[in-house]
């Protein structure tokens, strides 16, 4: 049940429609339990115990950790939470991964180990760690203890960043369980236009450059330079407007039942350095492996290289987080060291020279995305005979220059000039006239919200909003690709 | 204050609908038409464009031709091309097709004959075989070129499509085949809609939104089912017939007495571009077949490895994928020049 589906819209508007009937606020959590469950069991109703499971064993430690008078007994409860959680996470995500390099390093000897049949999980990388974190922050002291399973049960299995993000921690989801819940006139007009521009960035753009993309990496022997470049960059804008259209719709799905989720993307590819890349892209995973991984291993706090250190490490994990392949270990690394590269930089220049914007930008975007070829290939093999043909030096010579990667960027180019005009530069300035007199015609204003960042809701019914509207609709009647693929994320 | 805002929006809808429908209307446009003898085709005297697969433009004169005339008798016999949705060649512009290309091949050797495409999306072997009397006595041809590929010959001409006339079913138990016709409809619904449509295509792209309504019908149907793992495995009997038991011997044999033996079969293998010049297994069993049978065979394959060599599929454009979908002008260039060769070899 994929959210751009016709099944999930009819599953929203039964479950919003319900909502809106049953008043009482536990009535409601347990309603929406429920419907979490029911999408999630949609999937694979097999592994909705373990998804269960997993919540009542962190339910339990969290609990555990807060009554457990001496810090031993709390050590040894987090430590069974986090166990737990990695056992799971390793057994049905990276199980094969570890049999196969066993395999490869034992099978000299003749020994090898038979590969299991397991099959992963939906959402497993991202429950897992939402509900790791949700135990840290307890033991940490950060978050108060949940004391009520229906609650938690509901946090972990809210289902619209139950598949695939944004990883949302307790201290943000569980406090707003307090106050009043349910969809309202404004929260669901908001919410749904979130979810339009989701639906946008996803059928318009990523479903339209998958098949380009799939094509340059099925056979990345067959193409020229020329035609590899736009291969490759067709994946780096569909992986973009996939996993962004997919937390967009999410953000929007939560907002319209009544709860915010954090902002997950902040125009990544605008970014000047890579440090940079990394506030904006999968912003909620990134804060996660900094502070639950980055600085418990020692952060900056022990001197240079070991910051640097520190900083590959938690990239080397953060790409094996992605998937159970040496080519996301490959990728994670190169962000490492971009990482550590820059931080040497700036220590090393002290400010004093700062590469202009355009420069930079460009650096950082060709980096990223280069990056993004270990990432979607099949094997390393494939990888360097991309790099081979990226240099010109590639075994194909048969050309295809996709027009729909540049009507892709195009979209993206405006979809960021007005992103960058409307959020960005209003942070530092006041509107300029011409985006105040824009939205003001379009009948939206931008509100802010704490969690989910800056908004864009829509205010009173002008020509040109509705106009806009009716538009975007029936292009998307007209000319989105129907054989929708499914998020890329899924499957990590 | 509630009024103001209703009318804001109806202007607002009011002018999106017209403004989507007059670019939908840019992107493609099919009109089709009940003729009396071939059932639907194109419709007559009027233009079709699709740029949404490739970057076409062509004219039907009448009868489901794609021509920019129709020939005078004075012009002699004509060489029919018939075919499915690779020679309607939406896809194509006029001057791309491979039947305008043949002719001028045609004529460029001194032979002045007149080639005249006549092509139906989803037509299949059953149905060549089922309109082989009327397209004779309609063209009078003096020599039919059909297009086909592997799946023209299973599947397709197997089931019931909605947009062909005839199918294959067996007609006794030791296996024999025949040509069964489907109901199709006999006058087009002339609806309101459809009238404005007419009337007003650019307002209101009547095919484009009939079309797009049936893909999404499809595409909620074809949703995968609630809790899939509970969903029952699909059966081997309601899968595709396997390919081996597809009778091609005996479609091969009908196709050449449905039309006298006086027929080239113009084959579509798949390209590989990794082997350009390797035949494939199903082109070398229908060329035996059509030899067996009397017939001419020209396979676009001949073609494919000089193809390769300038970097090009025959298949796909630069608005889809690359070799997939239908044939680009590159096949169509290449398919007029190897039938060319081929009639006059044959002494047209």
């Amino acid at each position: 049940m994929i959210f751009t589906s016709p099944r999930f819209l009819a599953f929203l508007l039964v479950l919003l429609v319900l909502m809106a009937l049953v008043q009482r606020r536990e009535a409601n959590k347990r309603l929406l339990t429920l419907a979490s469950c029911f999408f999630y069991a949609a999937w694979d109703w097999r592994y909705l115990g373990l998804l269960l499971a997993v919540s009542v064993v962190d339910f339990v430690a969290a609990n555990k950790i807060v009554a457990a008078r001496s810090p031993v007994f709390k050590k040894r409860w987090l430590a069974m939470s986090i166990v737990s959680n990695l056992g799971v996470l390793g057994y049905f995500k990276y199980n094969n991964f570890f049999i196969e390099n066993f395999n490869a390093l034992t099978s000299w000897f003749g020994f090898t180990i038979p590969m299991a049949n397991i099959l992963l999980p939906a959402g497993i990388s991202f429950y897992t760690f939402k509900t790791m974190s949700y135990t840290i922050d307890v033991y940490r002291g950060e978050l108060e203890v949940c004391r009520s399973w229906l609650d938690y049960a509901m946090f972990i299995t809210f289902f619209p960043e139950l598949i695939a993000g944004p990883i949302v921690r307790g201290s943000i989801f569980l406090p707003q369980m307090q106050r009043r819940i349910g969809p309202t006139f404004e929260r669901l007009i908001s919410g749904s236009s979130l979810f339009l521009l989701g639906v946008i960035k996803k059928l318009f753009i990523a479903d339209r450059l998958s098949g380009i993309a799939d094509t340059f990496f099925a056979s990345p022997d067959l193409f020229d330079a020329a035609s590899t470049w736009c291969g490759v960059l067709a994946y780096t804008l569909q992986i973009y407007c996939d996993f962004a259209g997919y937390s967009d719709m999410a953000i929007g799905v939560a907002r319209m039942i009544g709860y915010d989720l954090p902002e997950n993307f902040r125009m990544p590819y605008l970014s000047g350095s890579i440090t940079e890349f990394w506030r904006r892209w999968h912003m909620t995973l990134s804060s996660w492996l900094r502070d639950y991984l980055y600085i418990p291993l020692g952060g900056n706090r022990h001197g240079v290289l070991k910051t640097y250190r520190n900083l590959f490490l938690t990239m080397l994990l953060g790409g094996l987080w992605h998937g159970a392949s040496w080519n996301f270990v490959f990728w994670g690394g190169l962000h490492g060291c971009a990482l550590a590269g820059h931080k040497l930089w700036t220590r090393w220049s002290g400010g004093k020279w700062s590469v202009p914007r355009l420069p930079a930008w460009l650096l950082t975007f060709t980096f990223v995305v280069l990056c993004w070829v270990p990432f979607r290939s099949r094997s390393f093999a494939d990888t360097l005979t991309i790099f081979r043909s990226l240099a010109g030096f590639g075994p194909g010579h048969y050309q295809f220059l996709p027009v729909w990667l540049f009507r892709c960027l195009v979209l993206c180019i405006l979809g960021h000039l007005l992103g960058y005009l409307w959020f960005e530069r209003s942070a530092d300035l006041p509107p300029g006239r011409a985006s105040t007199w824009l939205l003001r015609s379009l009948g939206l204003r931008i509100e802010n919200n704490p969690v989910s960042g800056t908004f864009v809701v829509p205010g009173q019914v002008t020509v040109c909003g509705v106009y806009s509207l009716v538009f975007i609709l029936l292009m998307l009647f007209f000319f989105a690709p129907l054989n929708t693929s499914p998020f890329i994320y899924f499957q990590f | 204050m509630l009024l103001k805002a209703f009318v804001r929006a109806a202007i607002g809808a009011a002018a999106a609908i017209l403004a989507a429908n007059f670019i939908a209307d840019r992107a493609h446009r099919f009109d089709d038409e009940i003729n009396p003898v071939l059932g639907s085709v194109p419709a007559a005297a009027k233009f079709a464009w699709d740029h949404l697969e490739g970057d076409g433009r062509g004219y039907w004169t009448s009868n489901g031709v794609r021509r920019a005339t129709y020939p005078a008798p004075s012009e002699g016999a004509p060489i029919l091309l018939v075919g499915n949705s690779y020679t309607e060649a939406m896809q194509v512009t006029d001057e791309q097709h491979y039947g305008h290309l043949l002719e001028q091949e045609l004529r460029r050797a001194g032979k002045s004959i007149p080639v005249l495409p006549f092509g139906r999306s989803g037509y299949s072997v059953a149905d060549y075989i089922a309109q082989a009397q009327n397209i004779q006595a309609l063209f009078h041809p003096k020599w039919v070129v059909i297009q086909v590929d592997r799946r023209d010959f299973e599947d397709r001409a197997w089931t019931k499509m909605d947009s062909s006339v005839a199918r294959f079913t067996r007609s006794d138990q030791a296996g024999d085949i025949k040509v069964v016709p489907q109901s199709t409809p006999t006058r087009t619904r002339n609806s309101l809609l459809r009238r404005f449509s007419q009337r007003f295509p650019e307002l209101f792209p009547y095919h484009f939104i009939y079309g797009r309504i049936l893909e999404f019908t499809l595409w909620v149907r074809n949703e995968r089912p609630w809790f899939h793992v509970l969903a029952k495995p699909v059966s081997a009997s309601s899968m595709t017939r396997p390919d081996s038991s597809y009778p091609l011997d005996r479609e091969v044999a009908l196709l050449a007495e449905a039309y006298h033996h006086r027929l080239t079969l113009l084959y579509l293998p798949r390209f590989d571009p990794r082997n350009p010049a390797a035949p494939a297994a199903d082109e070398t069993t229908i060329r035996e077949l059509a030899q067996k049978n009397g017939l001419r065979f020209v396979s676009l394959g001949a073609s494919f490895a000089q193809i390769a060599r300038s970097g090009e599929s025959p298949f796909g454009f630069d608005n889809t994928e690359f070799n997939a979908g239908h044939w680009n002008r590159y096949g169509h260039a290449a398919a007029a020049q190897l039938l060319a060769a081929d009639l006059l070899n044959m002494g047209l």
